[in-house]
C-alpha cells in the first residue's frame, strides 16, 4: 500500500471509530502520533571543548576520529506505521475488549448459583452502579472474530509492498 | 474497487455489529481488564485446589455482583462491593479484591488494582470501618497493577510500579505489572529491575495467559506449604 493510501485508510478509520462513539480512541491515536517515536542512532560525539588559535596543538600527521555514542531521536511516524496504529487501537478497543468480556460472562456463569448481574461503582457518595457491558459480549463473539480476520487481512495490505 | 476499499467497507459494517456503546473512556476497558486479572487469579487458585466464592462487604452471597472502578477502602459501605473468598483446605482463608488501598511501609496509601490477602486482615479492616483501617502490604500475597490501553503504554506507569514495590515489598508473595501490550520501553526497564512483568495478556494470547496463570499458581503453592 502506498503512503498516499495509507493515509486514506487511517483517516477513514479514525472517521469510522468517531461514529462508533470510539471519540478516545481515535483521540488517544492522534496523540501518539503527534508525540512521535525515538529511534536509537549512533552519533559522533562533540563533547571536547572548542580549542582556540593560540592552544592548538601543532597539526598531526595522523587525525583523531571524533568519539561516537548512542543517541535517542524523536521522529515521526511513517503513514503506514500511523495506520498499523490506528488498526491496533480499533482491535484493542473492540476485538480484544469484546473477547476479555466473553471470558467474564462464561467465567461468572461458572461460579454463580443464578445469573448474577455486574455492575461497576466508584468509591464515592450519590453515585449509581452502571451495568457492565459483558453479558452482552457472547452474542457478538461471531462478529468478533471476523473483525480480527479483516483486521489481519487489513495488516498484511499495509505490509505488503513495505519491503 | 481497491481491496482496501472492500475490507473497510467489511470492517465498517462488522464495528457496527460488535461496537460496544457503553465503553465510553479508557477507564471502562480498565474496569474491564481488572475484572480479567482478578478471574485469572480465582482460576489459578482453583487450579491449586481452593474453593472460590463470592461475598460482598458484609459477609452475604451478593445477588449482583459490584466491583470498584476507582480505589477505595476494603471496608467502605458505599456500595456492596464484591470480593471473592479463597479457600485452601486447612489454610489460612484469603480474599481477592479489585481497588483497595494497602498501608505501604512508608506509612502511605497504595492503591492496588488487584489484591489477595489474608482474611483475617480484611476482617480487621471490616471490623474497624469507622476508623478506615488500611490492609498492611505484608498482610498481601498478590498485588497486580494493571493496565489496558488502546494506544501505547506509557514509562511512566512502569515507573509508578517500580515505585509502589519499593513501598510494598513482598517476603513470600509477588507484585505483577499486567498489561494488554507489549512496549519496548516498559518491557526494558521491568527486565533491567526483575520485576514480573505480564504483557500482550488478552485472551487471544494464552501462551502468555498460561504463563501469568502459572506464576499465580506458584505463589498459591508456596502458600499451601507455608500456611
Amino acid at each position: 500500500m502506498t503512503d498516499d493510501k495509507c493515509e486514506v485508510v487511517r483517516r477513514k478509520l479514525e472517521q469510522l471509530l468517531r461514529q462508533q462513539h470510539f471519540e478516545w480512541v481515535a483521540d488517544a491515536v492522534e496523540e501518539q502520533i503527534r508525540l512521535g517515536k525515538t529511534k536509537r542512532e549512533v552519533v559522533e560525539v562533540t563533547d571536547e571543548p572548542e580549542l582556540t588559535l593560540s592552544q592548538a596543538p601543532p597539526a598531526s600527521p595522523r587525525r583523531r576520529r571524533a568519539p561516537k555514542d548512542k543517541f535517542l531521536r524523536r521522529v515521526e511516524y511513517t503513514p503506514r506505521e500511523r495506520l498499523t496504529l490506528t488498526i491496533a487501537a480499533l482491535e484493542h478497543a473492540v476485538v480484544d475488549a469484546g473477547e476479555i468480556g466473553i471470558h467474564l460472562n462464561e467465567f461468572i456463569s461458572k461460579r454463580t448459583r443464578r445469573p448474577a448481574q455486574v455492575l461497576f461503582a466508584p468509591d464515592e457518595d450519590n453515585t449509581s452502579p452502571r451495568p457492565s457491558s459483558i453479558h452482552a459480549m457472547p452474542a457478538k463473539e461471531k462478529h468478533l472474530r471476523k473483525l480480527r480476520s479483516l483486521l489481519a487481512e487489513l495488516r498484511k495490505e499495509v505490509t505488503k509492498d513495505a519491503n | 474497487m481497491p481491496i482496501e476499499d472492500d475490507l473497510l467497507n467489511e470492517i465498517r459494517t462488522v464495528v457496527g455489529q460488535t461496537a460496544i456503546t457503553t465503553h465510553t473512556a479508557q477507564s471502562d476497558l480498565s474496569d474491564l481488564y481488572e475484572l480479567y486479572v482478578f478471574s485469572l487469579i480465582l482460576e489459578a487458585a482453583e487450579e491449586e485446589g481452593a474453593q472460590c466464592y463470592f461475598r460482598d462487604v458484609l459477609g452475604n452471597d451478593p445477588t449482583a455482583l459490584i466491583f470498584r472502578t476507582g480505589p477505595g477502602d476494603i471496608a467502605s459501605t458505599r456500595q456492596n462491593y464484591t470480593h471473592a473468598v479463597i479457600q485452601f483446605p486447612q489454610k489460612p482463608a484469603l480474599e481477592c479484591h479489585i481497588g483497595i488501598y494497602v498501608q505501604g511501609q512508608s506509612e502511605v496509601a497504595h492503591e492496588c488494582d488487584v489484591a489477595v490477602l489474608y482474611q483475617t486482615e480484611a476482617q480487621t479492616c471490616r471490623a474497624n470501618v469507622g476508623h478506615g483501617l488500611l490492609p498492611r502490604y505484608s498482610k498481601v500475597l498478590i498485588a497486580a497493577e494493571c493496565k489496558y490501553y488502546t494506544t501505547d503504554i506509557k514509562l511512566g506507569l512502569a515507573r509508578g510500579f517500580l515505585g509502589l514495590v519499593v513501598d510494598i515489598p513482598y517476603y513470600y508473595g509477588e507484585r505483577h505489572f499486567v498489561i494488554n501490550q507489549s512496549p519496548d520501553s516498559v518491557m526494558k526497564l521491568l527486565a533491567k529491575h526483575k520485576k514480573k512483568l505480564a504483557h500482550d495478556l488478552i485472551p487471544a494470547e494464552p501462551g502468555e495467559v498460561t504463563k501469568l496463570k502459572a506464576s499465580f499458581r506458584e505463589t498459591f503453592d508456596r502458600f499451601k506449604v507455608r500456611g
